[in-house]
């Protein structure tokens, strides 16, 4: 379930990103590890720089999805933050990201529920609309509404 | 069949293919990323998306980390147009893929223009095989092979059209071999069966011998460009064999009918290629197609053709008639003669040549039909010999008709060798007109009559010519050296593709 994985407080307005994608990742992973004792910061960023480093995650459109797996993770989750100005990621159409999406998840994941999830939600990042609405949506809570409706309406 | 459709069928041609509903463009994709959680479905979907859009079909199957998503099917695969591959590391079951026309591309290419991705497939897809590494070396291929493969193409669609009339042959020409050595009985106008039932079963051979031109022209053409170019060629084809229509005193043979298939596959082909509203495709490959195009072709046949093949007649029997006049033209008369036997088997020439034989029992030199006869064995006797004596020389279609092409060469039907010019004429040709024409010149050195106008050893036996043992004599000469040129030829030929497989 969306319900699950994505919670309220995980959607993170006016995140100030610094200057670089690193100074947004680490932003990033503070603000999940603050939130999750089992998880470490330094770890969560560790993994996102390292799949940035195969290839951009900014996927075009001013969103990047920064993704990360971590070794015997029980609680799966996803993270939005939209960031206080736009951070060059270095993506695929060149432009600035101004809202990314974290996907955290277990290397092993028993019987793929989480991950199922976690693909009907990428999949979903192929529809404008949805897009629109991550980066333009002015209320959190408004927002979380809104995907998690998104998401319940066509499960796979 | 379907495997040499396959791969000759222009993208153009789409809406013409059996496969697919409703006559979509068909895509299957696989798409792959290095984690395996998000881009992978992400390009999944946009692939999707995108196909929607542009109204193709569309099967992408998900390599995730949570296994295989949305997994295609052996179906969903033979089905399909077009396979896209988006991945950034090695996919799954890649040698699914073979024999496809695929375009493999970094999967971020996918994210950021799945539509312009789906439009360039016509351009950028090509044909895979597991063996080699397609992104690497398709660009290269295009380069190095483009003359070579023109060639290929073309034999492959003649062999397409050459192993669909085989049967035919082998019918056609069994029954009649069958019920002239039964129930034949050697006339002044050749082997006559009298009505009855080996009457009936030389019809029913004669019908399959009808068949089979519009078989190979047909059938070439459907190797070029589908369904749509069927009813032309064959119907064009029967039109190129019937001297009514075409204003001639013989038809084209089965060199027309290979001329036919070609042309009415390319112009197939490019009425294929119009742009026309989508409403109207529908009904171009059961209407707009056969109907222009079997104007167009019979229209080319009946205007272009008629006339020179008229003239050609004329001229070779003014040829025939001049070299007749001399006794110390004798030889050059013979090896005109089995030339022409064998040069198109049945078609015009070769017509000629029979129809002088005939002309001359009447006229009082049977010997003239006796050279005819002693050419008109060798080109189906050296064929089926050759096939006996060297398999790797042909390919198993031809092998099969060995035996059959054997016994139509003993009752004198030339026609039992047109299978095995039709598919390698460049290397079978040369092989039976040097042997006919050897076969003919020493037949009218020997001075061998004939006095029904028929070939090959049956009308020896039954008593037509002045000397068995002669007349067989020359018959075997001529296919002993017909069989070893083919072989040869065939095997440098052979030797040829293998050294150029080794370099």
């Amino acid at each position: 379930m969306i319900k699950d994985l994505l919670k309220p407080e995980n959607i993170y307005f006016d995140v100030n990103p610094g200057h670089s994608k690193k100074s947004a990742l680490k932003a990033i992973s503070k603000l999940c590890g603050e939130h999750y004792s089992t998880i470490k910061e330094s770890t969560l960023y560790k993994n996102f720089v390292g799949r940035e480093e195969i290839e951009s995650t900014g996927f075009g459109s001013g969103v990047a999805i920064p993704h990360a797996k971590i070794d015997n993770l029980t609680n799966p989750f996803i993270a939005i933050a939209r960031f206080s100005k736009p951070v060059d990621w270095d993506s695929i159409d060149g432009k600035p990201v101004k809202v990314a999406i974290a996907l955290v998840m277990p290397t092993v994941d028993a019987d793929n529920t989480h991950l199922k999830v976690l693909s009907h939600f990428s999949r979903k990042l192929a529809d404008d609309e949805f897009l629109n609405h991550l980066l333009t949506e002015p209320d959190a809570m408004a927002l979380y509404n809104y995907i998690i409706k998104q998401l319940e309406k066509e499960p796979k | 069949m379907q495997k040499f459709t396959n791969t000759t069928i222009d993208p153009q041609d789409l809406h013409d293919r059996p496969t697919g509903e409703k006559g979509k463009v068909k895509i299957v994709g696989v798409t792959k990323c290095p984690v395996g959680v998000a881009h992978t479905y992400l390009a999944a979907e946009k692939l999707e998306k995108a196909a929607k859009e542009l109204q193709y079909e569309a099967k992408i199957e998900a390599q995730g980390s949570q296994g295989n998503e949305n997994e295609l099917t052996p179906e969903d695969i033979a089905s399909a147009d077009y396979v896209i591959v988006a991945a950034d590391v090695a996919i799954e079951g890649k040698e699914r893929f073979n024999g496809k026309k695929v375009l493999v591309l970094p999967i971020k290419d996918v994210i950021k223009d799945a539509n312009g991705v789906l439009q360039s497939l016509p351009t950028r897809a090509h044909t895979y095989s597991s063996s080699k590494d397609v992104t690497k070396e398709t660009e290269k291929e295009k380069k190095e092979s483009s003359g070579d493969s023109a060639g290929k193409t073309a034999m492959k669609q003649l062999m397409n059209g050459v192993s669909y009339m085989i049967p035919f042959v082998v019918v056609g020409g069994l029954f009649i071999a069958i019920s002239i050595s039964i129930g034949g009985k050697p006339t002044a106008k050749g082997m006559v069966i009298p009505p009855g039932a080996w009457d009936k079963v030389n019809q029913i051979g004669g019908i399959g011998f009808n068949l089979m031109i519009p078989i190979l022209a047909g059938y070439i053409a459907y190797a070029i460009s589908g369904r749509a170019a069927l009813a032309p060629a064959m119907i064009s084809a029967v039109v190129a064999n019937s001297k009514e229509i075409l204003g001639t005193s013989a038809g084209t043979g089965f060199l027309g009918a290979i001329f036919v298939g070609y042309l009415t596959g390319y112009l197939v082909k490019w009425m294929n290629s119009w742009k026309i509203p989508r409403s109207l495709k529908p009904i171009m490959p059961i209407f707009v197609i056969p109907l222009l195009g079997t104007a167009a072709v019979s229209a080319v046949l009946i205007l272009f053709l008629g006339a020179p093949i008229s003239w050609l007649m004329t001229a070779l029997n003014s040829a025939l008639t001049f070299l007749s006049k001399d006794p110390v033209t004798a030889i050059p008369l013979g090896l005109l003669l089995g030339a022409m036997v064998a040069f198109d088997m049945g078609g015009p020439v070769n017509k000629v040549a029979f129809l002088f034989g005939t002309a001359s029992i009447v006229g009082g030199t049977p010997q003239i039909m006796g050279a005819v006869a002693c050419a008109i064995p060798v080109p189906p006797l050296a064929m089926g010999l050759a096939t006996l004596i060297d398999k790797k020389c042909f390919n198993e279609e031809e092998r099969a008709a060995g035996i059959p092409a054997l016994l139509m060469g003993l009752i004198g039907i030339t026609e039992g060798a047109i299978p095995y010019a039709a598919c390698d004429p460049k290397h079978v040709m040369p092989s039976i007109i040097v042997g006919s024409s050897v076969a003919s010149a020493l037949g009218m050195v020997l001075g061998i009559t004939d006095i029904v106008p028929h070939g090959g050893p049956i009308v020896g036996f039954l008593g037509a010519t002045n000397s068995l043992p002669l007349f067989l004599l020359t018959i075997a000469a001529g296919t002993v050296i017909s069989t070893l040129m083919v072989i040869a030829l065939k095997g440098i030929k052979q030797k040829k593709e293998f050294a150029s497989k080794v370099v």
